[in-house]
C-alpha cells in the first residue's frame, strides 16, 4: 500500500461500561469497529475499497466475475477438499490403485458429492475440470493424500479472533482486534493453509494479497496464549509453522514480511477514520489516495466501473438531493453494526467467561451425542425450555471463542434439560467418530450471533439506487421508479390519491 | 371467490373505499401528481383488508396482474398470506416466496402448496420459473423482495406495516427494480405508525418511511380510526396506550361493542373453572390485569439476554389451560387462548409447561402482529427490585421505541385480554400508569403465591 496514514496513537476499544451493557447503545459508537482480516485486505487494495466495505457494504474488492457464481464454486472447492481429506482419514474413503484409478474415484467421490450440495450436473464438470481435478492431480503425484492416517491432526475452517493482537512498531508494539477463519491447519505438517480457485496453470505469481491475508491469520493464532487455544494445542509454538497459500495450480509458501506489519498499521488507521472519525474531510482523502483512475483501472480490482466510475444519467434531476440524503445513512448503518455485531464480539473477548454467562451472551453445553447432522448438547446451570424460542445459533463443539470450530446450527428439539441442534456446514459430513474425536472435555458455548448483513446488504442497495437514471426526459417520465424518487426528493407533487 | 370479494367490499367504510381506490389510481395523475396512497390504520380498523381486497380488485381489472406484496416480517407476509387464502384465493393466484432456509417450516403445513422457495434462480425448474411468472400476487418480505422482482415487471408494489420500515429499507428495496425495462406500476404503503417500530440504535434512521415522506411533503394520508377487532373495554386499554403514545383514541365500531367470548359462539362451563380463576376467566370481565408482585422470585436471563420469569410462565400456562379446559366452541372444541410475551425465552418456557395442542399458540409479540385472537393472554417477564422494564419503557422523547409491543399485543385480543405484570416493576412507567388508571372497566387483582403451587 502506498498511501501515507500514520499508525494510531491507539486502537479505541469499549469501556466497560460498554461491555457490560451499562451504556444505551445509540449513535456514534464509543469504539471502534472489530474489523475482519477482509477489512484488513480491502484497505491494503485500496482506501477507496475499504470505504466500499464499510460504508457501502461491498466487501469483495477482489471479486471481478459475477459474486455468487464465485462464491458458491469457492465454497465446494473449500468443502471438497475438507471433506475428502477427513474422509481418507476417518477411514470412510480408501485410495486404492494407482493413481489414474485413485483420480477416477475422487472424481465419482466430488460429483456426487457437489450434486448433494445442490450443483447441477454440468457446472459439478466445469468446477472438477477447472480447480477440483487439477488439485487433486498435484496432491496425488505429491503423495500428500496418500500420508493422511486416522493419526493425522488436520482442522478445516477453524475461526480465530483476537481482541489484542501485537503488531511491532518501531520499539514496542501496537494491539489491534482482529477476526478471521483459516481454511486448514496441519498440526501434522506444521502449516497453516489458505486456498483460493483464482490463479492459473500459467501464473508463476501467487494471487494478489493471498500472502497478505495468510499472514494476518498467522499473526492472530500466534497472539493467542494457551488458554485461549483448544486443550490439546496448549503447547504449539505456531510461529514456527508454514504458511502455504494453495490454488489449484500452486502452492506458494509465504514468509513473515516487515511490509505487512506498515500495511496493517495503515489499514486500521484508515478503518478507524472512516469508521469513527470526526475529522471532517476524512472521506475526501480516501478517494484523493485512490489506487487507480478510469484512465488506468487497478487490474485486480472488481469495483472500478462498477463503483467507483459509473456511468452518470442526467435523470433524475434530484441525484444531488437524493445523495445529500443518503450519505450520511452509510455511516450510521455501519455503527448499527458496529452496536449489534462487533461489540458483541468485543464482549465475547474481553468479558470473563462468569460475565458472558450472567449476560446471556453463552450458554455452557456438553456435548451428549452427535448423530448425523444433529449434535445433543447438556444446558449446564440454565433452562433449556428458554431456548425454544430460537432458531439459529451458534455452536463451538471443539475449541474456544477465540479460536474454534464455529458451527451455525438450528435449534431443533429440547429434552429435559438437552437441546437438539441441526448444524450446517461441512461438519455434517463427518461421521460421528470423527465428531467424538473432536470433542474435548470442555464446555461447549451455545452462541446467538448478532445478523449484521441485512444492515450490509441495505448500504450496498442504497448505494445501486443512487446510480440509476435514464439518459433522457421522455424515459425519465415513463420510469415510475425516478418518478417517485423526483416527487420524494424533487419538484414533483405527491399525493395520497382519490378522496 | 367474486361473491365473497363483493360481499366484503360493500361492507367497507368511507374511509377504506377510498384508501382502495386510489390504490387502483396508478401513479401518474393526469394533473402530473405522483399517486402514493399511505393508508394509517391502527389495530382493527382493516387495512390488511384494505390491501388484500385493493389487490383482489386489482387482479379483476387488469389483464396480467402483477402484484408485489411486501411485509417487514415473515410473520407479517404469513398473515397477509393467511388473508389472501380466506378470501379463497388459490395457489395459482397468490405464492408466497421464501429462501430455502426458511421453507422447511412450512413444508409440512397444510398450506405448504402456497409457498415456493429458493435462493439462486439456478435451482427452479423451467415449470417453477413459469409457475413464478404468471402467479399474478407474490407475497414476500421486503429483504427478501429480490427473489419476487426477479419474475415481476411491472408490479403493483404494496408495503405493509410500514411502521417498522425505515427510509433505508425502502429505498434499498426499490434498488431491486431499478433495472431499465423493469416499471412497477404503483407503490403503496400500508401500516399504523405506532406499532412496532424501526429497531435501530441511530436516532436518525429511527422515523419510518411513512414519516419521512410526510415530513418531507405536503402530504395527507388516508386515515382509518373505526375499529371492529376488540370489545369496548378492552379498546379501552387500548386507547390509554394510545394516549401514552400521545395520538388520537380509537372509536369502536357497533359490530365490535357486545364482542364477549360468548358472543362469539363460545360457552364457559364455570362448574369446572378452579375457583381461583372464576373472575379471571369470566366472560363478562373482557379486560383483567394480573399484579404478579407476589409471585416468588425474580426475572431470569437467557441466552442473547432474553428475560424469563419463572412464576409469570407458570400461572400464564395454568390461566391458558383453564382456558382451554373450561371454553368450548359451538362444535365441543375447547378454546385455545394466545400467549404472548414480549421476551422469547418467556415463550419457551410457557410453552414447556403448556399441553401440545396450546404450545403452538404461545409465540413472541412480534409473531403476533397483524393478527387477532379471541382470547389473549400476554406475560411481561420482567420483575426485578430496580424497576428495569428495557425496552419496553420509553426511549427518548417523542419516541415509540420498542415499547409499543405493549400497545400491540393488547390490540390482538377481540373478547377477552388477561394481562400479568409486576406493578412494581412497571409502575412510573407511564404506559403502565396509564394502562391501570384510565382502563376503567378492568378487573385489576393479586396473583396469589398458591395459584403456582406455593404455599408460605
Amino acid at each position: 500500500m502506498t498511501v501515507e496514514r500514520h499508525p494510531l496513537p491507539r486502537w479505541r476499544y469499549p469501556r466497560n461500561e460498554v461491555l457490560r451493557n451499562q451504556v444505551f447503545a445509540s449513535g456514534r459508537p464509543p469504539f471502534a469497529p472489530f474489523p475482519t482480516v477482509t477489512n484488513l485486505i480491502n484497505a491494503n487494495l485500496c482506501p477507496v475499497a475499504l470505504y466500499h466495505d464499510l460504508i457501502h457494504g461491498i466487501e469483495n474488492a477482489l471479486v471481478r466475475d459475477d459474486l455468487r457464481t464465485v462464491k458458491r464454486r469457492g465454497e465446494l472447492f473449500h468443502n471438497f477438499v475438507a471433506y475428502l481429506k477427513l474422509s481418507i482419514k476417518n477411514g470412510d474413503f480408501e485410495l486404492r490403485g494407482d493413481i489414474p484409478s485413485q483420480l477416477s474415484s475422487i472424481q465419482n467421490m466430488f460429483l456426487s458429492f457437489s450434486q448433494s450440495q445442490g450443483f447441477q450436473i454440468y457446472e459439478s464438470n466445469d468446477i472438477w475440470r477447472l480447480y477440483v481435478r487439477p488439485w487433486v492431480e498435484r496432491k496425488l503425484d505429491n503423495g500428500e493424500l496418500q500420508s493422511i492416517t486416522s493419526d493425522s491432526q488436520i482442522f478445516f475452517e477453524i475461526s480465530v479472533a483476537n481482541p489484542h493482537v501485537p503488531f511491532p512498531l518501531e520499539n514496542g508494539v501496537r494491539n489491534y482486534p482482529l477476526r478471521g477463519r483459516i481454511d486448514e491447519i496441519d498440526l501434522t505438517q506444521r502449516r497453516i493453509i489458505e486456498r483460493t480457485i483464482r490463479g492459473g496453470q500459467e501464473d508463476s505469481s501467487l494471487t494478489f494479497l493471498k500472502d497478505y491475508q495468510i499472514w494476518l491469520l498467522w499473526k492472530i493464532l500466534c497472539s493467542l496464549r494457551a488458554e485461549h487455544l483448544p486443550n490439546e494445542w496448549g503447547g504449539i509454538r505456531f510461529e514456527d509453522f508454514e504458511m502455504v497459500v494453495e490454488t489449484p495450480h500452486q502452492d506458494f509458501v509465504i514468509f513473515d514480511n516487515q511490509d505487512f506489519v506498515n500495511d496493517t498499521h495503515w489499514a486500521y488507521a484508515w478503518i478507524n477514520d472512516i469508521s469513527i472519525s470526526e475529522v471532517p474531510g476524512v472521506f475526501s482523502e480516501v478517494f484523493e489516495n485512490a489506487q487507480c483512475a478510469p484512465e488506468n483501472p487497478h487490474t485486480e480490482c472488481g469495483h472500478p466501473f462498477i463503483n467507483c466510475f459509473p456511468r452518470r444519467y442526467p435523470f433524475p434531476r434530484c441525484r444531488p438531493e437524493i445523495r445529500q440524503t443518503f450519505q450520511p445513512w452509510y455511516r450510521l448503518l455501519l455503527w448499527e453494526q458496529m452496536w449489534k455485531g462487533h461489540l458483541w464480539h468485543y464482549q465475547l473477548l474481553m468479558l470473563d467467561r462468569k460475565e458472558l454467562l450472567n449476560l446471556g451472551i453463552i450458554v455452557e453445553t456438553n456435548v451428549v451425542s452427535v448423530q448425523d447432522n444433529q449434535i445433543e448438547l447438556e444446558i449446564m446451570g440454565g433452562e433449556a425450555n428458554t431456548l425454544r424460542g430460537y432458531e439459529y445459533c451458534t455452536v463451538i463443539p471443539y475449541g474456544t471463542v477465540f479460536c474454534g470450530l464455529k458451527l451455525d446450527a438450528r435449534l431443533v428439539s429440547t429434552r429435559k434439560n438437552n437441546i437438539v441442534l441441526q448444524l450446517s456446514g461441512i461438519l455434517p459430513t463427518i461421521s460421528q467418530e470423527a465428531i467424538l474425536l473432536l470433542s474435548p472435555d470442555i464446555p461447549a458455548p451455545v452462541m446467538k450471533e448478532p445478523p449484521i448483513f441485512l444492515e450490509k446488504q441495505i448500504q450496498s442497495a442504497l448505494f445501486r439506487l443512487k446510480h440509476i437514471g435514464a439518459q433522457n426526459e421522455e424515459r425519465a417520465q415513463r420510469r415510475s421508479l425516478l418518478q417517485l424518487l423526483e416527487s420524494i426528493f424533487g419538484t414533483r407533487a405527491l399525493r395520497r390519491g382519490r378522496r | 371467490m367474486n361473491n365473497e370479494l363483493q360481499r366484503r367490499l360493500r361492507m367497507l367504510n368511507q374511509e377504506q373505499r377510498e384508501s382502495i381506490e386510489s390504490i387502483l389510481e396508478g401513479w401518474d395523475s393526469p394533473r402530473g401528481e405522483f399517486i402514493l396512497p399511505i393508508v394509517e390504520g391502527p389495530p382493527g380498523t382493516g387495512k390488511t383488508t384494505v390491501g388484500v381486497l385493493a389487490t383482489a380488485r386489482y387482479r379483476k381489472e387488469n389483464r396480467k396482474p402483477q402484484v408485489a406484496y411486501l411485509c417487514h416480517t415473515h410473520y407479517a407476509a404469513d398473515r397477509a398470506l393467511e388473508a389472501f387464502i380466506e378470501l379463497g384465493f388459490s395457489p395459482e393466484d397468490v405464492l408466497r416466496v421464501v429462501d430455502r432456509g426458511r421453507y422447511l417450516m412450512y413444508k409440512d403445513s397444510s398450506y405448504s402448496n402456497y409457498y415456493i422457495a429458493y435462493n439462486d434462480v439456478s435451482e427452479l425448474t423451467p415449470q417453477q420459473q413459469r409457475r413464478l411468472r404468471s402467479t399474478p400476487i407474490l407475497i414476500a418480505t421486503l429483504h427478501g423482495s429480490t427473489r419476487v422482482f426477479k419474475f415481476q415487471t411491472r408490479p403493483l408494489i404494496l408495503i405493509d406495516e410500514f411502521s417498522q420500515v425505515p427510509p433505508t429499507l425502502f429505498f434499498s428495496t426499490l434498488s431491486k427494480v431499478r433495472q431499465s425495462s423493469y416499471n412497477p406500476s404503483g407503490y403503496t404503503l400500508l401500516g399504523d405508525p405506532n406499532q412496532l417500530p424501526v429497531i435501530t440504535t441511530q436516532q436518525f434512521l429511527r422515523p419510518n418511511i411513512g414519516i419521512f415522506i410526510m415530513s418531507r411533503r405536503d402530504y395527507e394520508p388516508h386515515q382509518l380510526n373505526l375499529q371492529y377487532r376488540m370489545h369496548p373495554d378492552i379498546c379501552q386499554a387500548v386507547n390509554a396506550l394510545r394516549e401514552a403514545l400521545r395520538t388520537y383514541p380509537l372509536e369502536t365500531h357497533q359490530s365490535a361493542r357486545n364482542k364477549t367470548l360468548t358472543s362469539l359462539g363460545y360457552s364457559w362451563i364455570r362448574s369446572s373453572c378452579p375457583e381461583e380463576f372464576v373472575d379471571i376467566l369470566d366472560p363478562n370481565n373482557p379486560l383483567v390485569i394480573i399484579n404478579t408482585d407476589n409471585l416468588k422470585g425474580w426475572e431470569e436471563i437467557s441466552l442473547g439476554g432474553s428475560k424469563y420469569f419463572p412464576n409469570e410462565a407458570r400461572l400464564a400456562a395454568r390461566i391458558a389451560v383453564a382456558f382451554s379446559s373450561t371454553y368450548f366452541d359451538r362444535n365441543g372444541q375447547p378454546l385455545l387462548p394466545t400467549i404472548l410475551s414480549p421476551y422469547s425465552a418467556q415463550i419457551g418456557l410457557i410453552r414447556s409447561l403448556l399441553p401440545q395442542n396450546l404450545q403452538g399458540n404461545c409465540i413472541t409479540i412480534y409473531q403476533a402482529q397483524g393478527r387477532e385472537y379471541p382470547c389473549v393472554i400476554i406475560s411481561f417477564a420482567r420483575k426485578n427490585p430496580d424497576r428495569r422494564i428495557g425496552f419496553l419503557g420509553e426511549g427518548g422523547v417523542g419516541d415509540v421505541g420498542m415499547r409499543a409491543q405493549t400497545y400491540v399485543a393488547c390490540s390482538r385480543a377481540m373478547a377477552k385480554l388477561v394481562v400479568l405484570f409486576s406493578f412494581s416493576t412497571f409502575r412510573g412507567h407511564r404506559d403502565y400508569d396509564y394502562l391501570l388508571e384510565r382502563s376503567k372497566n378492568a378487573l385489576i387483582i393479586e396473583a396469589e403465591p398458591s395459584w403456582v403451587g406455593e404455599h408460605d
